[in-house]
C-alpha cells in the first residue's frame, strides 16, 4: 500500500511534526503521572519533602473513610449499570422499532442533558431536591404525598442515591446514542427473518440484538465503570461530599485531603490508587465480558 | 420525521380493522406515549430553569410550577448589572476557542503521521495516545496541581490551555486518524507527484477533506472546554481568569436563597452550549458516539 518513499519519514521530519504533539501530551499527562508516583512515596509536613517508601499506601488500606469513599463509587456504579444503561437500551430497542413517530426528534431531546456543564447539572438538581422550593417535594406535596417529602441532599441515608440521579439523568442519552449505533448496525434482514419465522419481540431481543450488541456492552460497561470512579463534579457541587461522609466519592476524597487538610502527597497516593482500580476494572470489564458473558459461539447466530 | 410517518401507513393500513390491527395500535400508543413521557423528564428540568428565571422571587415562592406573569428579563439585567460575568464569559470563550484551534492543529498533523506514514514507533504512539483515554482524569488533579505550583503556572492566562489542550488530543487524534484512513491513499500520492510538500498535502489537500470530522471534533472540544470545571478550581485563583462554571459557583454563594436569580445564572452559562446544540445536534451526536466506541 504505501509503496511512495514519501511516506517513510525520516527521524528530523518526524520530531518536527510529532515533537510539539508529544511535548504538551506528555507534559499533561505522562509527567503527572510520574511526579504523582514520586510524590506518593514521600510526606510534605511543613512542605519539606521526606522520603517515608509506601508509608501512604499503607495508611489509605488502613483508612475507614477511603474505603467508605470508594464503596460509594461503586454504588454509583452499580446503579448506573442497573438503571442508566438499562433504561437506555430499552428506549433504544423501543426506539428502533418501526413503531416510533419522531425518533430523531425524540433522540436529540433525550441526548439534551449530555451537552450541560456538570455544574450546571449540579445546581439544577441542588434546586430540583431543595426542601421547600424543590420540584420534588413541591410535586409531592400537590398531589398529598406531604409523608414522602425528604431532605434529599441533608439525609445521609438517602444522600448517596440523591446524588446518584443527576448522573444517571444526565447521561441515560449518551448510552442511548451508542446503543442506538449498535443497533443500526444490525442488519433488518435477520430481525424480519426471525419475524417471519414468528419470533416474538423478547425472542427478537434475546437471540439477535442481545448477542450481536456485544461489542455495544462492552463500550456502555467500560463507559460506565471508568465514568463511575472518575465521578467529581456534581457531588461536589451538590453536597461538597456531605454530611460527613456520606456523599464523599474517591475524587472527592482525595480532592479534602490534598486541599483541605493540605496533605498533598497523601492525596497523590490516593491518585495513583484511583487510577490502578481504574485500569484493573476496565481490564477485568473486557476479560469478562470476552470470556465468560458473551463467549464466541453465542455471537455466531 | 417523514420517514416515520411512511412506516406508520406501512404498519396500519393494510390490516387496520384485524385483531393484529388493533394490537398494533395499541403498541403503537404505549411505545409513543412512554418514549414522550420520557423524553419530558429528561427536558423539562431545564425549561423549568428557564421560565422560572423570568420571575420575581415572590412569583417564584407563589408557585415553582406555573408559567411567569410576563416574562420579565430582570434577573438577567441584575446579573449584568453587577458584571462579574463578563470577565468569565470572555475567560471561557478564550480557553475554549483557543485550546480547541491548538488541538485540531496538533491532533490533525499526528492523526494524519498516524495514518499515512510508516515508521518504527508508530504504533507505540498510536497506543501513547490511547492511553489518554484511559486515565481517570480528577484522580490527575493533586499531581497536576503539584507540578504546576512547581513551576509556577498557576493562575495565568494560559494556564488552563495545558491541561485542555493535554486532555484533548487523544480522542481528537482517533476520530481524525479513522477518518484520514478512509480517504484513498491515491489521493496524497496524486498530490506528491503533482510536487506537492507535506505541508502543502497536508494544509491543502487533505485537510479540506477531513472538514467534516474537523467540524465534529472541534464542536466537542468547544463544548467540553466551556463546561470543564475541575482543573479551572484547582489551577485558577484570580476573578480575572475565572471560567463560567467557576463563577457560577461564587455565584450561587451569593444566590443562596435567590432562586430565579440563581436559575438566570445557571441560563446565561448554558446558552453557548445550547446554542451549539440546537445547530449541530447531528454532529454533536456523532462525535460522542466516535468517542466512545474508539474503546
Amino acid at each position: 500500500m504505501h509503496s511512495s518513499a514519501f511516506f517513510k519519514p525520516n527521524f528530523g521530519k518526524l520530531v518536527l511534526y510529532l515533537g510539539p504533539c508529544i511535548l504538551i501530551y506528555g507534559f499533561m499527562v505522562l509527567v503527572p503521572l510520574a511526579g504523582g508516583i514520586w510524590h506518593s512515596l514521600h510526606t510534605d509536613f511543613n512542605f519539606q519533602l521526606r522520603f517515608v517508601g509506601l508509608k501512604n499506601y499503607v495508611e489509605i488500606i488502613g483508612d475507614s473513610n477511603f474505603w467508605f469513599s470508594l464503596r460509594n463509587n461503586l454504588i454509583i456504579i452499580g446503579l448506573s449499570i442497573i438503571f442508566q444503561i438499562g433504561t437506555a437500551f430499552v428506549i433504544a430497542v423501543l426506539m428502533n422499532s418501526r413503531l416510533v413517530i419522531a425518533p430523531k426528534f425524540l433522540r436529540s431531546v433525550i441526548f439534551f442533558p449530555v451537552i450541560l456543564a456538570p455544574v450546571v447539572v449540579g445546581f439544577l438538581w441542588v434546586l430540583i431536591y431543595d426542601v421547600r422550593n424543590g420540584l420534588f417535594n413541591s410535586f409531592l406535596r400537590s398531589v398529598g404525598l406531604e409523608s414522602w417529602t425528604q431532605l434529599w441532599l441533608d439525609d445521609p441515608n438517602i444522600v448517596i442515591y440523591s446524588v446518584t440521579l443527576p448522573l444517571i439523568w444526565q447521561f441515560i442519552g449518551l448510552y442511548l446514542v451508542i446503543f442506538l449505533a449498535g443497533l443500526s448496525s444490525i442488519p433488518v434482514e435477520l430481525l424480519e427473518a426471525a419475524e417471519i419465522d414468528g419470533a416474538s419481540v423478547f425472542q427478537k431481543t434475546r437471540y439477535i440484538t442481545l448477542p450481536l450488541l456485544a461489542n455495544t456492552w462492552k463500550v456502555a460497561l467500560i463507559l460506565a465503570i471508568s465514568g463511575g470512579l472518575k465521578i467529581f463534579e456534581h457531588p461536589f457541587v451538590m453536597t461538597g461530599g456531605g454530611p460527613g461522609l456520606s456523599s464523599t466519592v474517591v475524587a472527592q476524597y482525595a480532592y479534602d485531603q490534598a486541599f483541605g487538610r493540605l496533605r498533598l502527597t497523601f492525596g497523590s497516593a490516593i491518585a495513583v490508587i484511583i487510577i490502578l482500580l481504574s485500569f484493573v476494572l476496565i481490564m477485568l470489564t473486557v476479560f469478562l465480558m470476552d470470556n465468560v458473558i458473551f463467549r464466541k459461539g453465542d455471537r455466531d447466530v | 420525521m417523514f420517514s416515520g410517518r411512511k412506516s406508520l401507513v406501512h404498519e396500519f393500513s393494510p390490516e387496520f380493522l384485524s385483531t393484529r390491527g388493533i394490537r398494533d395500535r395499541l403498541s403503537w400508543f404505549m411505545i409513543n406515549g412512554f418514549l414522550i413521557l420520557f423524553a419530558l423528564t429528561t427536558i423539562y428540568p431545564f425549561i423549568w430553569l428557564i421560565y422560572n428565571s423570568m420571575k420575581t422571587r415572590a412569583e417564584f415562592a407563589q408557585n415553582i410550577f406555573s408559567l411567569p406573569g410576563d416574562f420579565r428579563l430582570d434577573n438577567y439585567i441584575a446579573i449584568f448589572n453587577k458584571g462579574t460575568v463578563f470577565p468569565a464569559l470572555f475567560s471561557s470563550f478564550f480557553n475554549s476557542v483557543v485550546s480547541t484551534a491548538l488541538v485540531i492543529l496538533l491532533a490533525f498533523v499526528v492523526a494524519y503521521f498516524l495514518a499515512r506514514f510508516r515508521f518504527r514507533g508508530r504504533n507505540f504512539l498510536y497506543l501513547f495516545f490511547l492511553f489518554g483515554l484511559l486515565l481517570p482524569i480528577p484522580a490527575l488533579l493533586v499531581p497536576i496541581f503539584i507540578q504546576f505550583k512547581t513551576i509556577n503556572l498557576i493562575d495565568t492566562r494560559f494556564t488552563l490551555l495545558l491541561p485542555y489542550v493535554g486532555f484533548g488530543l487523544s480522542s481528537a487524534i482517533f476520530l481524525i486518524e479513522s477518518y484520514i484512513r478512509a480517504i484513498p491513499l491515491e489521493i496524497d500520492e496524486a498530490a506528491v507527484i503533482d510536487g506537492a510538500s507535506l505541508p502543502m498535502l497536508m494544509a491543502r489537500v487533505i485537510f479540506p477533506i477531513c472538514r467534516p470530522i474537523i467540524a465534529t471534533v472541534s464542536i466537542l472540544g468547544f463544548l467540553g472546554h466551556w463546561n470543564e470545571f475541575a482543573f479551572a478550581l484547582v489551577l485558577i485563583r484570580s476573578e480575572v481568569y475565572k471560567t463560567i462554571p467557576l463563577w457560577l459557583r461564587t455565584f450561587r454563594g451569593e444566590y443562596m436563597t435567590d432562586f430565579p436569580g440563581m436559575m438566570a445564572g445557571m441560563v446565561i452559562a448554558s446558552i453557548p452550549v445550547v446554542i451549539v446544540y440546537l445547530i449541530f445536534r447531528e454532529k454533536v451526536v456523532e462525535g460522542f458516539v466516535g468517542g466512545a466506541v474508539k474503546f
